[in-house]
């Protein structure tokens, strides 16, 4: 395994074609193995544009994007997806196809074009199922489940990969807050316990406040802050990026959250 | 999937049966020892030529022909991510027409018995290769909806030439080419089983290795990506082999529609979309309907033929009907 | 890449089966008999065939077919899309077919089972003289064909000359009414047309079988009107009387619409000199006395 940092961003700066301005413009980043490391920003900042760079579905206009220690470009699709699963934001299935089906399609860039899935990949598949909380309707049909079991139902799938790396784009969108929680322990465990290195765009300031190691505000394609949730979730830096008055406050706890900065967004 | 090796022995079995069915029956009533008697060899020879030299090649033919437009019917749904797409949304049947529709109003090579499916591949090949520079040229990669209107596009144009052609023909070449665009297996040999097979079966080997791709292109373009799947490359390779399957049959034996539609929609709503069941499925049922419905087209009306494409309609689409109303999924 | 060899492999393949069909076993030319059951499918070939006497021979007809003659034997249907299989239990040894790529795909298959297939075009007369003539080759009745010829040739002779000097008559062929379809030069028709005196109003329209516009008829005043008529689709001449458009013509109003028979005039068969002169008694009437219409 590589020592170095999994993602290493440098001077990245991306226009999409026709845009006015660049969606992205001279952000650099590193994000170490074993790392929790979470994109905010508000709407129309660049985050998904940045996961889309990271993962290589878009290509900088400019500077450059490592993954493991050689350029994105470089990698694969194949080999990169053996060790980054990805959740997407919003998925359109057509087709109907039952849960454990579409969890399953996670072994496959293991499997190649004949290969039968064996007892590792079934091992793989139920631990997904499990560990996502939809085990209970793992032969129903997807088109039958409430958004949020479709959402705990892709994750699942990234999770049967058996990545080294995760990245999320809003993974909780629709969930309660029970199964928010839920995914967002999950990503602690995996990050903390199994060493699987998580990025992840969240809208939700005050859970990556408590779980990432570090963070990155976005504010119009340009990095507002970096680093430590406590450096990066101040009044001020808050307030010049979202434009509201906000108040910040200090987790209660206990255990790790404490201390965590808080934001409480303050009526009119 | 544990089922799937029971289903399609199902499906095999079913399609040997109507093979063997279609093998006894025709226009000239043999009689069932007679039959066998060839079969093995025996009888007297006119029995043994209508057995064997016209019967079983023309049942092999529609069973290849019938396999591959059920194949390349799923993948072009899969590709299109889109349940209406047939075979012939793309144009290919369209220039195949203009082809051998040319060939016979304009008598080329009417003397050589392989000038018609010549030209009707070539007319495919056009087709084929016109989509495809519109689709890349207005879009990069291959963007499905680019894709579905070029195919629409180019179709209309070919219908276009085919009516002027059909002016200049006289009553008999007129006939002829309008009986030929309506589907038939008639000209079938050995010759054309040969042919047909070195074509086709490579290609449809092809396409079976792609079901994992489909499965994934079919829940996303981008989640293909993200597991592995060199999208565009998967896109262009299944477009340009499934075209190629039925440029292939559409050359053999006119346009033969319903089929590519209808057998790939049969096997979904009975065991689901997974492509490692649905391709193999749709060849099989796609070879057996096509041959029960040849079977059909050459003894329900004899000694007159029925036009093939009419009756996979007629039959296909009350059938898919009952199948549709009982098990809406 | 591999997809472009495929193709190309495919296309070789092709081109081979291309040559091996066109040089399989020559039919033979001189067998120790003629054929002596003969299935035709060109019902202006089996007039021919009968014409020559050898009506006996045939072991089926077609639907079209309505020499009484024949009418005892069995039917393949309409003769352009006919059971190979049917054919094949029958055991011809001659098979008349048309001469279009379909036909000749499916037909062209029983020269594998050692039958003849002959394939005559029936465009003109020119092909008429030459159908008739090798059909003598081929049934071993030189003699009768050559006779045959003559007669035709003397029958048009007596046509042309009972015509000639008459100032042409103008003639519109009504092949269909809606819309308006009639026969261009290069037609057996318009052939017919010619040499019963009379002149092809659309000779100039382009293709086998244009559609023309009704303003267009009304321009060129035909001297004549011949409505085609097959049994399957009657067509009641009073239509003509009432429709707009048609009831400009002075044709129609002066009562010149005339019903003919389509297989007798569609197509050049034995009986060929008989329509040139009932047409030619319909433009000239005047022609033909007492003495010419023997």
């Amino acid at each position: 395994m590589n020592a170095g940092p999994v993602f290493e961003v440098r001077d990245l700066r991306f226009r999409y074609e026709g845009a006015e301005r660049s969606a992205l413009d001279g952000l650099s980043l590193q994000v170490d193995a074993g790392n929790l490391y979470a994109v905010i920003g508000p709407n129309g900042s660049g985050k998904s544009t940045l996961l889309k760079l990271l993962l290589g579905t878009l290509h900088p206009s400019g500077g450059r994007v490592h993954y493991s220690g050689r350029p994105v470009d470089e990698w694969s699709r194949r080999a990169l997806a053996q060790r980054i699963g990805v959740v997407p934001q919003g998925e359109e299935t057509v087709f109907p196809i039952t849960v454990r089906e579409m969890v399953g399609m996670g072994r496959y860039p293991h499997l190649g074009l004949l290969g039968r899935p064996g007892p590792e990949d079934r091992e793989a598949i139920e631990e997904a199922l499990q560990r996502c909380d939809v085990i209970e309707f793992a032969e129903r049909s997807i088109s039958k489940l409430s958004g949020g079991e479709r959402q705990r139902v892709l994750i699942a799938r990234a999770l049967a990969q058996r990545p080294t790396t995760l990245v999320l784009d809003e993974p909780t969108v629709s969930l309660d807050i029970r199964h928010e929680m839920e995914i967002f322990e999950l990503l602690a465990e995996l990050s903390d316990r199994d060493g699987v290195t998580v990025v992840l765009v969240t809208h939700h300031l005050n859970l990556a406040a408590r779980y990432a190691e570090r963070l990155l505000l976005l504010d119009r394609g340009v990095p507002a802050a970096e680093g430590p949730p406590g450096e990066v979730l101040s009044k001020e830096t808050i307030e010049r990026v979202y434009q509201w008055s906000v108040v910040v406050s200090g987790h209660p706890g206990p255990g790790r959250d404490e201390g965590a900065p808080q934001i409480t967004p303050l009526a009119r | 999937m544990a089922r799937t090796p029971l289903r399609l022995l199902l499906l095999a079995i079913i399609a040997a049966a109507v093979l063997l069915l279609s093998i006894t029956v025709g226009a000239a009533h043999l009689p069932l020892a007679s039959v066998f008697d060839a079969l093995t060899g025996g009888g007297d020879e006119t029995t043994r030529t209508i057995v064997l030299d016209l019967r079983l090649p023309r049942a092999i033919v529609a069973l290849l022909v019938g396999g591959a437009l059920g194949l390349a019917g799923a993948v072009f749904q899969a590709l299109l991510r889109n349940p209406l797409a047939e075979p012939w949304v793309l144009g290919v049947s369209g220039g195949a027409a203009v082809g051998a529709v040319a060939a016979v109003v304009l008598g080329w090579g009417l003397h050589a018995a392989w000038s018609i499916p010549l030209a009707a591949l070539l007319g495919a090949l056009l087709a084929i290769g016109l989509v495809l520079r519109i689709a890349t040229h207005a879009a990069r990669g291959l963007d499905t909806r680019v894709l579905i209107l070029a195919g629409l596009v180019v179709a209309a144009f070919f219908n276009a030439i085919i009516q002027l052609l059909l002016t200049f023909a006289s009553g008999e070449t007129f006939r002829s080419a309008v009986f030929w665009m309506m589907g038939s297996l008639a000209a079938a040999s050995w010759t054309s089983v040969f042919v047909l097979s070195a074509y086709l079966l490579p290609g449809i080997i092809v396409l079976l290795l792609m079901a994992r791709p489909l499965n994934l292109l079919a829940v996303g373009e981008e989640t293909a990506l993200y597991l592995g799947t060199r999208v565009e490359r998967v896109k262009l390779a299944a477009y340009l082999v499934a075209s190629l399957l039925v440029a292939a049959t559409v050359a053999i034996s006119g346009i033969i529609g319903f089929v590519g539609l209808i057998v790939p929609h049969a096997i979904r709503l009975m065991w689901g979309s997974d492509h490692r069941l649905l391709l193999p499925a749709s060849v099989l049922l796609g070879g057996g309907f096509l041959l029960a419905a040849d079977t059909a087209a050459r003894t329900v009306a004899a000694p007159a033929e029925l036009p093939l494409g009419v009756i996979t309609a007629l039959v296909g689409v009350p059938l898919f009907v009952v199948l549709l109303t009982r098990r809406a999924v | 890449m591999r997809l472009l060899t495929r193709s190309g492999l495919g296309l070789a393949i092709l081109a081979v089966a291309c040559s091996r069909g066109s040089d399989a076993p020559a039919v033979r030319e001189e067998t120790a008999q003629p054929p002596q059951r003969i299935i035709s499918l060109i019902p202006s070939a089996t007039e021919t065939i009968v014409a020559l006497g050898a009506a006996d021979r045939f072991v089926a007809r077609t639907e079209f077919d309505v020499d009484p003659s024949l009418a005892h034997l069995p039917s393949v249907g309409e003769g352009l899309t006919p059971s190979l299989e049917q054919l094949t239990v029958l055991e011809p040894d001659l098979v008349v077919a048309w001469p279009d790529n379909v036909s000749r795909s499916v037909i062209g298959r029983l020269e594998e089972f050692g039958v003849r297939v002959y394939s005559p075009q029936v465009q003109s007369l020119a092909d008429l003289r030459d159908a008739t003539l090798e059909l003598g080759r081929i049934l071993g009745l030189e003699g009768a064909a050559d006779s045959l010829v003559n007669a035709i040739d003397s029958g048009l002779g007596m046509v042309r000359d009972a015509v000639a000097g008459r100032e042409r008559t103008s003639v519109f062929y009504v092949v269909w009414y809606d819309p308006p379809t009639t026969s261009g030069s290069g037609t057996f028709i318009d052939e017919l047309i010619e040499l019963a005196g009379g002149r092809n109003v659309f000779a100039d329209a382009p293709g086998l079988w244009p559609q023309v516009s009704m303003e267009e008829v009304v321009r060129r005043q035909p001297d004549i009107i011949l409505v085609s008529q097959t049994e399957s689709i009657p067509i009641d001449l009073e239509r003509f009387e009432e429709a707009v458009g048609w009831r400009e013509l002075r044709a129609v109003r002066e009562g010149r619409v005339v019903q003919v028979d389509a297989n007798l005039y569609n197509r050049p068969g034995a009986r060929v000199a008989e329509a040139a002169r009932e047409l030619a008694k319909l433009l000239h009437p005047g022609a033909f006395t007492a003495e010419t219409a023997k």
